[in-house]
């Protein structure tokens, strides 16, 4: 059990530098989760952990121990690949065990030792079996296995889930979650899948081209995104973007010229920026009645738009409509009667909405009432 | 499977022959000439193999009725077994140039037709035909009292000294050991060591399989021997006081004397040892005449195969043969191109340029051939010594029988074995290898 | 060597092929019934292939075995049939005796160690690199030398005194050796030429199997705790287990049917000391006129031939299953 941190951590290939200068501090027992479009270096940083792979410069630490020059069998690390990496010429004892064998623990020992971890795992009755015999979930476990068995002091599990089908997925995602919870081993987890890491994570790590965009607690993240990137990345279907011009002190100007007056303080953030966009997550959207309309609040946005296409997930349902040019997503419980094709009215308060300056996409507005 | 020698040569033989039958069928539509095809091989590659072809075209230029493809076969071996497979081919070449002591497996398949079946028709007697070619060749050629084959190229060991070792040893060069006590007198003369190492040998011999047997027959009949009978294929003489005396003599010069190396060497490392300095004798063939006098950086001599109780030699070569199951024109043109082949002209140039002796005595009694003897007196030694060559080891399977002494002299020269253990086990091997024959012709009186 | 490279890598597809069958679309698709129009167009395209097999191959084979029981005497007009004879003639004779003992040396003398510098050469040239490429290429090309050519060539690499070999040894004070006419030591020339001609070649075979082995095992086994030796041990000879059964087959099927060298440099001598089956089989089939003899041997190499194959076909299949 260790904590782990980062520190200026840099590596290129060749002349791409495909991490770029991170810091992060990981505490001891925590379960952090890595997220981050494809390519954008999140393997690479586990593996500069791991010492699979060799950093062009920074530290790294876990626990008190600068690991930058110990070899990747002394660093105490269990990692899970995506395709596991079982070995098919051993069987599941043989592959659980391996790391055992290969630090010389005697034979009797060693089968104890397997034995707990397979029954632990569900895996006592497949001991016997060679992984070609054995089922995604099954392998996935047996990879599990391999990583707990020498009670390491992390554990790096590069999309371990990738392979499996939804339903094993949920359900594996959810062993991990408990096994963690048990053995309290420091994990770094990697995923492109937003509900894995929203449901998983202690705390999120959201990377971008080589660099941390933001780190914290799942709903921290969703509710305060400091950038458009991180804004945009969480959250399903995504959060949705409206453009705006700013037409005074604190009026701004949509594309269909609404106008929008924002409180002073808010307008306050906006300093000399000409323009921004409106952040506004799908659930944040209402769908009103037409005969409903009540009085436009000041700081309300209303608009009506036709319906391009309905989505039901059970007690939801997802709404897509436009705002102009541009489609948006809306998640309500109550469609107020909604049919695809016929026209809507829609609204959202600015109370709920994330201000980001369009140049640079960093976040204007923490909105109030939910950070 | 291509592991299988046999069925691949036939595979390979098969589609290969089927094409020269029908580019000459193809060919001989258009072109009146008989076309015949004729396999030879060379001991050395290029310049004989390319002076024969020279050859074959001036025949085909001077005349009009027959046109002889030469296909070159390779080794002796090599164009026996090529010339076999044609045969059970069904497309035998028509004529062939064989290594002498091959002949009679031919004769005992049915393949060839005798040479008298031609002579007839030109109203020669055989013994007339046969009193110009010199006596030694006439065993080889004849089987069972009927001759086969006409002799074309041939050789007999010879003995090569380096004449300046001999005269920094104190001997007189012109005069090269005549027999085996001067042999070994002048081999110990000759020995140079640097401690226990020796650096310079008195006498190499060739020692692989088949040059080894040959050269041995020839100590064999200077010791007043001849390891097979001569007139019958069916035995051979290993386990005799001769063919003993001989392989003492080997062992002696070896290990007694130090005079000659106690290993194989081949006749490939004899004659670079020879021209390299490091022996200053070697007997090999006179068919390397032409080659020692090309690469022979100092003054060499040549003599006779040292003798014991008499000189005697055997001789190797080749001759041409006609095979049987091809067309009556054909054959006639066969004969055509073969006593063209072996005139006196042909054989005297053909001599002059290999460095064979011609096998016809008439050769030498033409004048280009008086003039080269003249400027050459090392190959006038080598005709001399035909006077006392005899024929060239032959017997029912014949290289299989020739092995078992092969491996004897071989035991023998690296100390592996003596002469009394290796002699014995030779003779009961030739025996067991002769059996067959001599249960099917027990009854077969001598020549 | 273009042809038997040729050769091989039809054989390997062969079998390949015939494993895929029997594996992975189960023993049952074979004996699908003919009205299948895939199948019937499967054995269209194999038949030219087949037509030849059986022409040139099988049907030679029989023909061979036939004939291993007959035996034409000398002078006698026809074969006769002479049952088991052969075969006990074939044992008796000494020369067989030592040829078969001189392929087992020569087979454990010349296939073990090949195999084990060419995978060694392997370990060592796996990740490609300009400079690896190069030495790769340097080690291969004995591969495609002919063997009659390299036999040419270290005729005068052996030759007593002034041969390449006995000049450098001399710098270290050794003296001459007749590499080819001692009996003691020519068949260990032979062999020594044999390795270098080709632990290259099985070398690209290990370079492929070891180019198959995915990288995540040996990170996984890095994290595991595992060293050069063990990942060795416990990745890479087992993970190459299919290829090193290939290479080996290979290999035994080289030195029974390769003896090129045999017949430039040594002719079997000096005093039978290298004289090999395939060479005691040409020797009597050509030069000692005992084709029944040659026969019964060729008999008995091709069955040894088979089990080798079949022994193959079977590691092969078992190959399979690691590609899980
Ligand atoms: N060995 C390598 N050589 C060169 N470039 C590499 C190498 N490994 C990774 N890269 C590059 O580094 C960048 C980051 O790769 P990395 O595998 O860390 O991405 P990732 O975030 O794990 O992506 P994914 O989610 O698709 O797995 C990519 O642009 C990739 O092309
Ligand atoms: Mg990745």
């Amino acid at each position: 059990m260790a904590s782990i941190e980062f520190k200026q951590i840099c590596k290129s290939y060749g002349n791409i530098s495909v991490i770029k200068g991170i810091d992060l501090e990981i505490k001891d027992g925590e379960l952090v989760v890595f997220v981050g479009p494809s390519g954008c270096g999140k393997s690479t940083l586990l593996r500069l952990l791991a010492g699979l792979e060799e950093e062009d410069s920074g530290s790294m630490y876990i626990g008190e121990t600068l690991v930058n020059s110990i070899a990747p069998k002394d660093r105490n690390i269990a990692m899970i690949f995506q395709n596991y990496a079982l070995y098919p010429h051993m069987t599941v004892a043989e592959n659980i065990g391996f790391g055992l064998k290969l630090r010389g623990m005697n034979k009797k020992k060693r089968a104890r030792a397997v034995d707990e971890t397979a029954s632990l795992l569900g895996l006592k009755h497949l001991l016997t079996k060679q992984p070609r015999q054995l089922s995604g979930g099954q392998r996935q476990r047996v990879a599990m296995g391999r990583a707990i068995i020498r009670n390491p002091e992390v554990f790096l599990m590069d999309e371990p889930l990738s392979n499996l089908d939804a339903k094993l997925r949920n359900q594996m995602r959810i062993e991990i979650r408990k096994l963690q919870r048990r053995l309290k081993t420091t994990t770094i987890f990697v995923t492109h899948d937003q509900i894995e890491a929203m449901t998983l994570a202690d705390r999120i790590v959201v990377l971008n081209d080589g660099k941390v965009q933001q780190v914290g607690a799942p709903s921290k993240l969703y509710s305060s995104p400091v950038n458009k990137f991180v804004a945009g990345f969480l959250g399903s279907p995504s959060i949705n973007f409206i453009h705006a011009r700013r037409t005074g002190d604190n009026e701004l100007t949509l594309p269909d010229g609404q106008c929008v007056l924002l409180p002073m303080d808010q307008a306050q953030i906006l300093s000399d920026l000409r323009e921004v966009e409106i952040g506004i997550r799908p659930e944040q959207i209402n769908i009103v009645k037409k005969s409903d309309q009540t009085a436009m609040e000041k700081n309300t946005i209303t608009w009506s738009s036709s319906v391009s296409l309905i989505e039901s997930l059970g007690s939801e349902k997802l709404v897509y409509s436009f705002h102009g040019e541009h489609e948006v997503a809306i998640k309500t419980t109550n469609s107020n009667g909604a049919l695809e094709g016929s026209n809507i009215q829609l609204s959202f308060s600015m109370n709920n909405a994330h201000l980001f300056a369009l140049n640079d996409g960093r976040c204007l507005s923490p909105v109030a009432g939910n950070a | 499977m291509k592991s299988f020698n046999r069925i691949k040569k036939i595979t390979i033989t098969l589609p290969i022959a089927a094409i020269i039958v029908i580019l000459m069928i193809g060919v001989s539509w258009s072109v009146a000439a008989e076309k015949i095809n004729f396999y030879f091989p060379t001991s050395v590659q290029g310049p004989l193999t390319r002076e024969m072809q020279k050859m074959v075209k001036q025949y085909n230029k001077m005349q009009n009725d027959v046109k002889v493809v030469a296909t070159f076969t390779g080794s002796y071996e090599e164009t026996k077994i090529k010339a076999s497979a044609a045969v059970k081919a069904g497309r035998p070449p028509a004529v062939a140039l064989m290594s002498a002591n091959f002949i009679h497996e031919f004769v005992a398949e049915d393949q060839i037709e005798p040479i008298e079946f031609f002579l007839k028709e030109s109203k020669q007697t055989t013994s007339d035909f046969l009193s110009d070619f010199w006596p030694g060749l006439h065993a080889n050629a004849t089987v069972n009292g009927k001759l086969y084959a006409i002799p074309f190229q041939n050789s007999t060991p010879i003995l090569y000294i380096n004449a300046d070792h001999f005269r920094e040893a104190g001997l007189d060069p012109d005069n090269p050991p005549k027999n085996w006590e001067e042999l070994v007198v002048a081999g110990k003369k000759l020995i140079r060591k640097e401690g226990e190492k020796t650096t310079r040998y008195g006498l190499m011999l060739p020692m692989q399989y088949n040059y080894v047997n040959w050269v041995f027959q020839g100590f064999v009949m200077s010791n007043g021997g001849q390891y097979y009978n001569t007139h019958y294929l069916g035995e051979v003489y290993y386990d005799t006081s001769t063919t003993r005396g001989a392989l003492q003599f080997y062992s002696d010069l070896i290990h007694k004397h130090g005079i000659m190396p106690a290993s194989i060497t081949n006749s490939k490392q004899v004659s670079t040892d020879f021209f390299a300095g490091r022996t200053s004798m070697m007997i090999l063939s006179t068919g390397t005449l032409s080659h020692v006098r090309k690469n022979a950086q100092f003054n060499y001599n040549v003599g006779f195969v040292p003798s014991k109780v008499r000189n005697g030699v055997p001789i190797g070569g080749a001759s041409m043969i006609i095979f049987k199951g091809i067309t009556e024109k054909e054959r006639d043109a066969a004969w055509d191109f073969v006593s063209w082949l072996t005139a006196p002209e042909q054989l005297g140039s053909w001599s002059r340029f290999s460095g064979y002796f011609a096998p016809r005595k008439s050769s030498y009694e033409m004048p280009v051939m008086k003039e080269f003897m003249a400027k050459n007196k090392d190959a006038a030694v080598a005709l001399d010594q035909l006077q006392y060559a005899g024929p060239w080891y032959s017997t029912f399977k014949t290289v299989a029988v020739a092995k078992p002494i092969g491996d004897a002299i071989q035991a023998v020269v690296t100390g592996k074995k003596t002469v009394e253990e290796v002699i014995p086990e030779a003779q009961r091997k030739a025996d067991e290898l002769l059996k067959p024959y001599n249960a099917a012709h027990s009854y077969i009186q001598g020549q | 060597m273009m042809v038997d490279a040729c050769h091989l890598w039809l054989a390997m597809r062969k079998v390949k092929y015939m494993a895929d069958n029997v594996t992975a679309r189960g023993k049952k698709r074979l004996l699908k019934p003919f009205y299948n129009a895939g199948y019937i167009k499967a054995w269209l395209y194999l038949a030219p292939a087949l037509l030849f097999l059986i022409l040139f191959t099988y049907y030679p084979m029989v023909q061979v075995l036939w004939d291993s029981f007959f035996l034409k005497e000398y002078g006698a007009e026809k074969k006769l049939f002479v049952a088991f004879d052969n075969y006990r003639r074939l044992f008796a004779d000494e020369d067989f005796i030592t040829a078969v003992k001189n392929n087992l040396i020569y087979a454990i003398g010349t296939v073990i160690p090949s195999i084990v510098i060419g995978f060694g050469f392997a370990l060592s040239l796996t990740q490609s690199s300009r400079f690896k490429n190069c030495i790769r290429s340097l080690l291969f090309f004995p591969t495609l030398v002919p063997l009659v050519a390299a036999a040419a060539l270290w005729i005068f690499i052996y030759f007593p005194g002034i041969g390449l070999l006995d000049y450098y040894l001399a710098k270290l004070g050794i003296q001459s050796t007749d590499w080819l006419g001692d009996p003691d030591i020519a068949l260990y020339s032979l062999m020594i030429l044999t390795i270098w001609k080709n632990a290259g070649f099985y070398m690209l075979f290990f370079i492929a199997g070891l180019q198959g082995i995915g990288e995540e095992y040996y990170e996984a086994a890095s994290l595991e705790g595992a060293g050069w030796w063990q990942k060795l041990r416990y990745v890479t000879l087992p993970l190459l287990a299919p290829t090193s059964a290939f290479v080996f087959v290979i290999a035994l099927i080289h030195v029974f049917t390769h003896v090129d060298h045999v017949i430039v440099m040594t002719l079997g001598g000096p005093m039978g000391s290298t004289n090999l089956v395939l060479y005691y089989i040409y020797q009597n089939a050509h030069e000692f006129n005992d084709l029944a003899k040659a026969t019964t041997a060729t008999v008995l190499s091709v069955m040894v031939l088979l089990a080798i194959s079949f022994f193959s076909i079977r590691t092969m299949e078992r190959g399979i299953h690691y590609e899980s």
